[in-house]
């Protein structure tokens, strides 16, 4: 038996208690903060004369930006505090997950547009008739969010995203690479202070989402222009007891707008221009 | 009746313990034309007093952290009251279990929006509730179309919006075969006004574009396949916006 997984769990009254702790308040008070930039958007726009109304608008446009990223940043915060409670927060249920990434990497490939970005997201389905498991698709949806802004940030504009029949996830950039403190975080979990002072959180966070999955990280040959990982998918052992009924058709549509609203946040925070 | 000819409106009672939200929701409420904010109270029992008084909104928002009293009080309460016609209740929540949903849903809510929102958002969860499927699908252009507009840093009060906006309602929901007098001509008709006056708007919404938001209008000249960079006529900026806001839609 698996004590970690028993340890970890988190019962439904302490899933309430966390999510109206942390993440509620910080829910609450952004949601407000937003509110009140948007009604000014509007109330300036429509009726506030010239140039008030575009000096007005220009410094809300810039507010706007600060919210999105700081939401993503206390987002992230929350995260990693709460740590493996937080993870845990929703049930893994049984997802293919080649038909999940081919929507995702669709998805991304039209969010970095939107944002001007010239990122290309490939999906490459080398698994021959699909590849099950047990997650939750927004810690998958997480994961990948945080690689692909790293990519996009180092100036990467071609990403190919493999499932492998031997059960793994392959993650491959033309960007300017990653350096040894880099994937020593990444797959060793060694935090070295000067790179998280620089900024390392994103890829603190993309291991502790995939230890969240059960996915071990893994050093993958660097290529000569670029940076590559690995990921090790656990076995999928279906419980038929825990076997439930669902809707595939509203759960597809529950993922695929899940993905999009991720997907959304970690760019718009992240790729918007000066 | 044509679209834009009449634009539906939902009245709305808003109630939110956080007074800066209810100023907000007051002030952006002022600035659209879609939802009537008829008030934004701070407790629970405000709400009941306004509806015995015979207000009747078609939204009631709801925020789950009230007091005086609190959500599942209030609305056992509001069910027992003797209404004209029974409000869309609509819940506002911070992120909660599936569980926690679904006994919101068994008090007698009839959704939720999960915080946080934009005010974009919550007016539209609030449109979706007490409005029509036709009315729902016109309110999306017009957000839409606003939306867009804004980013491109179009100032609305240089007229000729109006317009634009009924000429899109039309092509976006309606008809794929137009052509731009025919637009015209449309938009013009019942305004007191000559097809003229409707292109010379456009033209100026056009020119005011591509001044104001040269990346948005790039974007609009790739919608029909023309380079960036490009001047669009008035045709072309409407089928653009037109493919634009479809594909918003997932049209």
């Amino acid at each position: 038996m698996n004590t970690d997984n028993l340890t970890d769990r988190v019962w439904p009254e302490k899933m309430d208690s966390l999510r109206g702790g942390l993440k509620g308040r910080l829910a609450e008070d952004f949601c407000v903060l937003q509110g009140a930039v948007d009604a000014l958007t509007r109330y300036l726009d429509q009726q506030a004369p010239e140039p008030v109304r575009s000096t007005g608008l220009d410094s809300l446009r810039e507010m706007n930006r600060r919210i999105r990223r700081l939401e993503r940043l206390a987002d992230n915060a929350a995260d990693l505090a709460l740590g493996a409670q937080l993870r845990r927060l929703r049930a893994p249920l049984p997802m293919e997950l080649t038909g999940h990434l081919r929507a995702l990497c669709a998805c991304a490939s039209e969010e970095l547009a939107a944002c001007d970005h010239p990122l290309q997201v490939i999906f490459r389905d080398r698994t021959q008739g699909g590849l099950w498991l047990e997650a939750d698709d927004n810690l998958i949806n997480s994961l990948l969010a945080n690689l692909l802004s790293n990519s996009a940030r180092a100036g990467a504009d071609r990403v190919e995203l493999t499932c492998t029949a031997d059960r793994r996830l392959l993650y491959r950039d033309n960007g300017s690479g990653a350096d040894a403190a880099a994937l020593a975080l990444l797959t060793q979990g060694k935090a070295e202070e000067p790179f998280l002072a620089r900024g390392g959180t994103g890829l603190l966070l993309v291991r502790e989402y995939a230890a969240a999955l059960e996915w071990k990280c893994c050093p993958a040959q660097q290529p000569e222009k670029g940076f590559a990982v690995d990921f090790v998918l656990p076995a999928h052992c279906p419980d038929p007891s825990q076997l439930v009924l669902a809707d595939g058709a509203k759960q597809m549509e529950c993922r695929h707008a899940a993905c999009r609203r991720c997907m959304q946040q970690e760019f718009a925070a992240t790729l918007w221009r000066e | 009746m044509r679209n834009g000819d009449k634009q539906e409106w939902v009245s709305a009672l808003f109630a939110d313990s956080d007074r800066g939200q209810c100023s907000a929701i007051k002030l952006y409420g002022a600035a659209q034309q879609s939802v009537e904010v008829c008030a934004a109270v701070t407790s629970g029992l405000q709400v009941l007093e306004i509806l015995e008084k015979g207000l009747s909104p078609q939204v009631l928002v709801l925020d789950t952290l009230l007091q005086g009293p609190g959500l599942g009080e209030l609305l056992w309460q509001i069910g027992r009251l003797d209404l004209a016609s029974r409000p869309c209740i609509l819940v506002t929540a911070m992120p909660c279990t599936q569980k926690t949903a679904s006994r919101f849903l068994t008090m007698g809510a009839d959704c939720i929006i999960f915080k946080p929102y934009t005010m974009a958002e919550l007016f539209a969860a609030v449109y979706r509730c007490g409005g029509s499927d036709s009315a729902w699908n016109s309110y999306r252009v017009r957000e839409y179309l606003h939306d867009m507009l804004c980013e491109m840093h179009y100032n609305r009060r240089l007229g000729g919006w109006n317009y634009l906006e009924r000429i899109l309602l039309r092509t976006v929901l309606e008809s794929d075969d137009y052509i731009a007098k025919e637009l015209y001509q449309y938009a013009a008709d019942g305004q007191h006004i000559q097809p003229g006056t409707v292109c010379s708007a456009l033209q100026r919404i056009n020119e005011s574009l591509r001044r104001t938001g040269p990346e948005g209008y790039d974007r609009l000249c790739r919608a029909v396949n023309k380079p960036a960079g490009s001047r669009l006529s008035n045709l072309e900026l409407i089928r653009s916006l037109t493919e634009l806001i479809r594909r918003a839609m997932g049209r």
